[in-house]
């Protein structure tokens, strides 16, 4: 009865497992046979196509497969191979459930249910081996079979179904009966392997992940490395592979070239963009610099440094040459990859128009060998990618200039910039405001006492120094005696309790600190005397830390004698608890 | 089982995945950095306060120091006292020089520390355009190496943060000068000559 019972399921399973490969060995036959006969392949064969292993075969060898069939032919070698593959797969239906991928998953499907059963056994009593869940059917209860016989029902409902109905409504208890031994008997010998299998690749995928994660710049390198690798290739793939099914259409045989050389020029387009970036990025340098050397001059100027050690005793001028020192380094660094640019471009430039040249001239000339430009151009696009590898800038190895050097510089523009009266960007806007123009004062990134008094007597209502990075405790109070109602200081990152203590004195009735991140409870303290209408926070950063960094005690104690406050959500949020709290 | 499997460990592969792309990589690098400057920001914040607070007191004590001296001139010119050893005989004019001694003792110390404090806020100052310098590569570039600079940095935070929650100096450091050198700077050249030197 037993063997009776599994010869019929192997039967069923069989027949299933047989169509599988059927249906798999068409779809690659049938992609061989399109390479060969014109694209006779159906559209649904490939578009139903899994993203498995026989399309990652097909995607990677299909521009040089293709190619190479299309020349001498014997590209059928690979393809044969995948067919006897699953010829040979067909013959058991555990390899060929493996193997067959989409087909299969009905098989599959239909075990989840029971699956998920077994899993609840084993949960329920994990000293139970594989063996035991196996080999036990018999220790099951009988509610669990009655369930499985249900879910075989639909199984076969469905599955074996469709080819033999008669036969199934004739002696469906029998094959319900048999197909739940049997497939119960393959399923669980299937099942643990693939959890055991599946186990392992997460492992596997958490320890390399984490090893990725951990580890410092080269790790971070790579995996900025694969990544961008892989999103190209993803795009590479997917495009070549949509490309590859209109390439073997017959009226357009040079599909795949095309599509190559538009990668070629796409590669390129990416590659002038990062070197138009690190233009920009050399200038970005090159006017810092420029702004640093008026700085060193107007403090030359003041300070009476005449002589590189003279300048050297005053710390300001020291760190803006070290400064400039270490942007000249940079500068000279990122020449490296703009060259490596450069070269690439001209590389793929070249590749393209010959490419293009010999695919005009083939239409009239024979001997031109197009897959030589193929191989020529993935190389190129492989090796011209623009990874952070590649465009890498070691600073530890730079050189750094004297600073005699750039003091000398700075002593020969002296000279230039002196009859022109010319001095640092701050300089110049302190003098017009001091001259009473204020048109130029928002551009202010630092502010000294003299400015802040010329600045207390401007005319308007609002007062605008966004780019104000931090103010002296000397120079906010002169400043905080401007008279008018708006002043924005969104630049500062922090405030001390010195320039909070002016600030707060302030007569005006609005004050926007978005720049800060932290409000501790010493600046809410000062915060209680400001009688001001409102304050924006918006960059307050709460954590779970924040206890200390943000008063939100005082906040409250200010919003309540009333004022209004804006702050991000979470700070609202905790000074609504403490508001019920409170109440 | 599998779905037990599958439902922990594919969340926890997405966000280590999510984590090691190249994007979230030169994020965390930008965030490192800007968490920096937030650091630097608020130190500054302290140190320049530090600044301000002495430059306060050394005016204070300026103040003091020129009241004193002033004083002592004035009871010079009112005993018309002129040799050293009899000034110090007129217990005003002792005690001055006393208090003298400490002010300038008080004020070197002062000078010393808020040149240390300048130095330390023009430091910080100079690791904050190469903070943002760096940023600007790194986007640019989509790497940089700023383990090296982030150490740097914390080495500096390391040294300055304590300096700022502590008093501006310590008197029990402070050195007094000897009284004839006050003497010196105080008294006029003529009546120093007769002093030190002898008729």
């Amino acid at each position: 009865m037993d063997e009776k019972k599994e010869n019929e399921t192997q039967a069923v399973l069989e027949s299933s497992a047989d169509a599988a490969p059927d249906s798999d060995d068409q779809e690659t036959d049938q992609g061989s046979e399109s390479i060969d006969d014109t694209g006779k392949a159906p559209e649904k064969e490939i578009s139903n196509r899994t993203p498995g292993s026989s399309n990652a075969a097909i995607e990677e060898g299909s521009e040089s497969e293709i190619t190479e069939e299309t020349e001498t032919g014997p590209g059928f070698s690979e393809f044969g191979a995948t067919d006897q593959q699953a010829d040979d797969g067909a013959g058991d239906a555990e390899v060929s459930e493996g193997q067959t991928g989409g087909k299969n998953i009905v098989p599959w499907s239909d075990e989840a249910p029971d699956g998920g059963d077994s899993a609840t056994a084993t949960d329920a009593d994990p000293s139970i081996g594989d063996h035991e869940i196996a080999d036990g059917e018999a220790k099951e209860t009988d509610s669990f079979a009655a369930s499985s016989e249900e879910k075989q029902q639909d199984t076969v409902a469905e599955s074996a179904g469709k080819d033999q109905p008669e036969q199934q409504s004739d002696d469906a208890e029998a094959q319900t009966e048999a197909l739940s031994d049997s497939k119960a008997k393959v399923k669980f010998k299937k099942k643990v392997p693939l959890a055991k299998i599946a186990l392992t690749v997460i492992i596997l995928a958490a320890v390399f992940s984490g090893f990725f994660i951990f580890d410092n710049k080269s790790n971070i390198k790579s995996a900025q490395k694969r990544p961008s690798k892989k999103a190209e290739n993803a795009v590479v793939s997917k495009a070549g592979y949509e490309k590859t099914k209109p390439a073997i259409q017959p009226d357009d045989p040079n599909y795949i070239f095309n599509a190559k050389i538009k990668e070629i020029s796409v590669l390129r387009e990416t590659l002038l963009r990062k070197k138009e970036e690190i233009r920009q990025l050399q200038n970005y340098y090159r006017e810092g610099i420029e702004e640093l050397e008026k700085e060193i001059f107007d403090e030359m100027r003041s300070a009476n440094a005449g002589t590189l050690l003279q300048a050297l005793e005053n710390k300001s001028i020291e760190f803006k040459l070290r400064t400039i020192q270490r942007r000249h380094a940079y500068m000279r660094q990122l020449d490296r990859p703009s060259d490596w640019i450069n070269r690439a471009c001209e590389d793929l430039l070249y590749l393209k128009r010959r490419a293009m040249v010999d695919l005009q001239v083939a239409e009239v000339a024979s001997g031109i060998d197009m897959n030589m430009h193929m191989r020529h151009m993935n190389t190129a696009i492989e090796k011209y990618r623009p990874t952070a590898d590649r465009l890498a800038v070691d600073m530890t190895n730079a050189r750094l200039e004297p600073l005699e050097n750039i003091w000398e510089q700075i002593q020969t523009r002296k000279f230039q910039t002196s009859n022109n009266h010319a001095s640092s960007r701050n300089g110049v806007i302190s003098e017009q405001v001091c001259r009473g123009v204020f048109s130029e004062v928002t551009e202010l990134s630092e502010i000294s006492v003299e400015t802040a008094k010329c600045i207390a007597g401007m005319p308007g209502s609002d007062l605008f120094l966004n780019e104000l990075s931090e103010i002296s405790p000397r120079a906010a109070k002169y400043l905080f005696q401007w008279k008018g109602s708006w002043l924005c200081l969104n630049g500062l990152k922090a405030l001390s309790p010195r320039v909070a203590n002016h600030l707060f004195q302030w007569d005006g009735g609005w004050i926007s600190l978005n720049g800060l991140t932290e409000f501790p409870a010493e600046i809410g303290q000062l915060l209680l005397q400001w009688p001001g209408k409102q304050l924006e926070l918006m960059g307050l950063r709460y954590t779970d830390h924040s206890f200390d960094n943000i008063g939100i005690e005082y906040l409250v104690r200010w919003e309540r004698s009333g004022g209004k406050l804006f702050v991000p959500r979470e700070v609202r949020e905790k000074m609504d608890e403490l508001k019920r709290n409170s109440a | 089982m599998i779905k037990q499997i599958f439902g922990s460990c594919i969340p926890a592969l997405l966000i280590l995945s999510i984590l090691s792309n190249p994007a979230a990589a030169t994020t965390r690098k930008t965030d490192a950095l800007e968490q920096k400057i937030i650091e630097i920001s608020a130190l500054r914040a302290k140190i320049i306060d530090k600044i301000d607070q002495g430059i306060e007191m050394r005016a204070f004590l300026q103040d003091q120091l020129k009241g004193l001296r002033d004083e002592i001139k004035a009871e010079l010119n009112r005993n018309g006292i002129s040799a050293h050893p009899a000034p110090l005989e007129n217990l005003r004019i002792n005690y001055n020089l006393k208090l003298i001694r400490h002010l300038r003792a008080y004020i070197d110390q002062l000078d010393k520390r808020i040149a240390y404090f300048q130095t330390g806020h023009e430091r910080l100052n100079f690791y904050l355009r190469r903070i943002k310098d760096e940023i600007a590569i790194i986007n640019t570039l989509q790497d940089l190496e700023i383990e090296n600079l982030i150490g740097r940095i914390d080495t500096v935070l390391d040294k300055f943060i304590p300096e700022t929650d502590k008093q501006i100096f310590d008197a029990f450091d402070i050195r007094l000068m000897p009284t004839e050198q006050v003497w010196k700077e105080i008294v006029p050249k003529p009546i120093e000559t007769i002093i030190f030197t002898g008729p």
